[in-house]
């Protein structure tokens, strides 16, 4: 259509100029009613008389019903599946809040159990730092350890002749142990067998024996101790005095010299083992098993 | 009177049956209602003015329907179905709207 065409230059047509809302309003009835209504009029189709009792109105209505009911019941099937979903959800929501509450309470709790653990093991590791030290120095105590320090060295051997009195004896060669126990040593050996709390000195027929191992003349005794009053404190004490005595009487030679280091070498572990041993508390003084061990 | 009697038989057989709607139809079912309720409304106008036809009626009813669900199922598909069944749902409701008032007008002569 062109602005040339004759048409254009009268009004428009009713339908263009209205404002869409205004023509829905006024063609809310179907058109068709009213066209087939014209016709009627006009006796281009028979005028029967219409009315809602044919069979197709009904099924129409029928279909109209069904789809209302079917849609309404839909709806509250769909609303039931939704809200029992968004149900689900808030608890499982709910319930996983609890128990991240759960566990962050649980991990709170952990923690201080942690702090505390942490501060008993290390009140335990300070404890195992003064026993190890403890027991390292008695292990030197002991004589299960190596020490070394200034000391004294004294070589005993049997008086010239070679006569049997003249042989140093295990209780000769006790005497100046004890001598220099006395005296303030804090480790002896002799002839390179460390004296522990368990060694004795025996006579094994000729022979003395410690540690389970002969010695032989001449005898080296080494002790670690204070160099300035070992000597003096020897032949203070009594079984020092004891000792020169029978080294004087039977001619023993005895020299006895201080020196710096002193090195005396450590038992072997195996003395370690307990032999004889009663249970029992610190209070029961059990009187000891072998006299002999006990110097 | 037979057309409300048929209304309500059609009810009871939908809540009798409760018939399964598929999944893919679902979306459409509301639209088709509201679609279905204009026709309906617009029958009972007719049929108030004396100038009701079945055919037409039927007719207006089904093609109201189906054009309703397939206008909503091709926006759909064209990613505009919120905005096509809303314009649909207005021209509908304001159809509808001004049909109830023409009944009123009729019924109460006001």
């Amino acid at each position: 259509m062109t602005t040339s065409d004759p048409q254009a230059a009268g009004p428009l047509p009713a339908h263009v100029t209205t404002p869409l809302l205004a023509l829905i309003t006024q063609q809310s009835l179907d058109e068709d009613y009213q066209h087939v209504a014209e016709q009627r009029r006009s006796g281009a189709r028979p005028a029967v008389a219409r009315t809602g009792r044919s069979p197709r109105t009904l099924i129409a209505v029928l279909l109209f019903g069904t789809l209302l009911a079917v849609a309404a019941v839909q709806t509250a099937r769909n609303a039931g599946v939704t809200s029992a979903g968004r149900d689900q959800l808030i608890s499982r929501i709910d319930s996983r809040r609890a128990a991240l509450a759960g566990l962050q309470a649980q991990m709170a709790r952990l923690r201080t159990d942690t702090g505390a653990a942490q501060a008993r093991y290390d009140a335990a590791g300070k404890r195992l730092d003064t026993l190890n030290n403890a027991r390292a120095a008695d292990l030197v105590r002991t004589g299960f350890d190596t020490m070394n320090g200034p000391g004294v060295r004294v070589v005993v051997n049997d008086a010239p002749g070679g006569l049997a009195q003249g042989q140093v004896q295990d209780k000769d060669l006790r005497l100046l142990v004890n001598g220099l126990w006395q005296a303030g040593a804090t480790g002896i050996s002799v002839n390179g067998q460390r004296i522990t709390a368990l060694s004795a000195l025996r006579n094994s027929g000729e022979v003395i024996r410690i540690n389970g191992v002969s010695l032989s003349p001449p005898y080296t005794v080494l002790a670690v101790g204070d160099t300035r009053t070992l000597q003096a404190g020897l032949a203070e004490s009594t079984s020092g005095a004891q000792f020169q005595a029978v080294t004087d009487q039977f001619g023993m030679r005895v020299s006895m010299e201080n020196r710096d280091d002193v090195r005396l070498p450590e038992a072997s572990p195996g003395m370690m083992a307990l032999h004889k041993a009663r249970s029992g508390t610190s209070k029961q003084q059990k009187p000891p098993v072998n006299q002999e061990e006990t110097q | 009177m037979i057309a409300a009697l048929g209304l309500l038989v059609g009810i009871v057989l939908g809540l009798i049956f409760r018939p399964d709607v598929p999944t893919g139809l679902e979306p459409y079912l509301p639209i088709a209602v509201v679609a279905a309720l204009d026709a309906v409304f617009g029958a009972l106008r007719a049929y108030l003015d004396g100038i009701f036809d079945d055919k037409v009626f039927v007719v207006s009813f089904l093609s109201n329907v189906i054009i309703a669900a397939g206008i909503v199922y091709l926006g759909d598909k064209l990613g505009v179905g919120g905005q096509l069944s809303t314009g649909v749902i207005v021209v509908l409701g304001i159809r509808i709207f001004s049909n109830v008032a023409a009944i009123r007008r009729h019924l109460f002569h006001a």
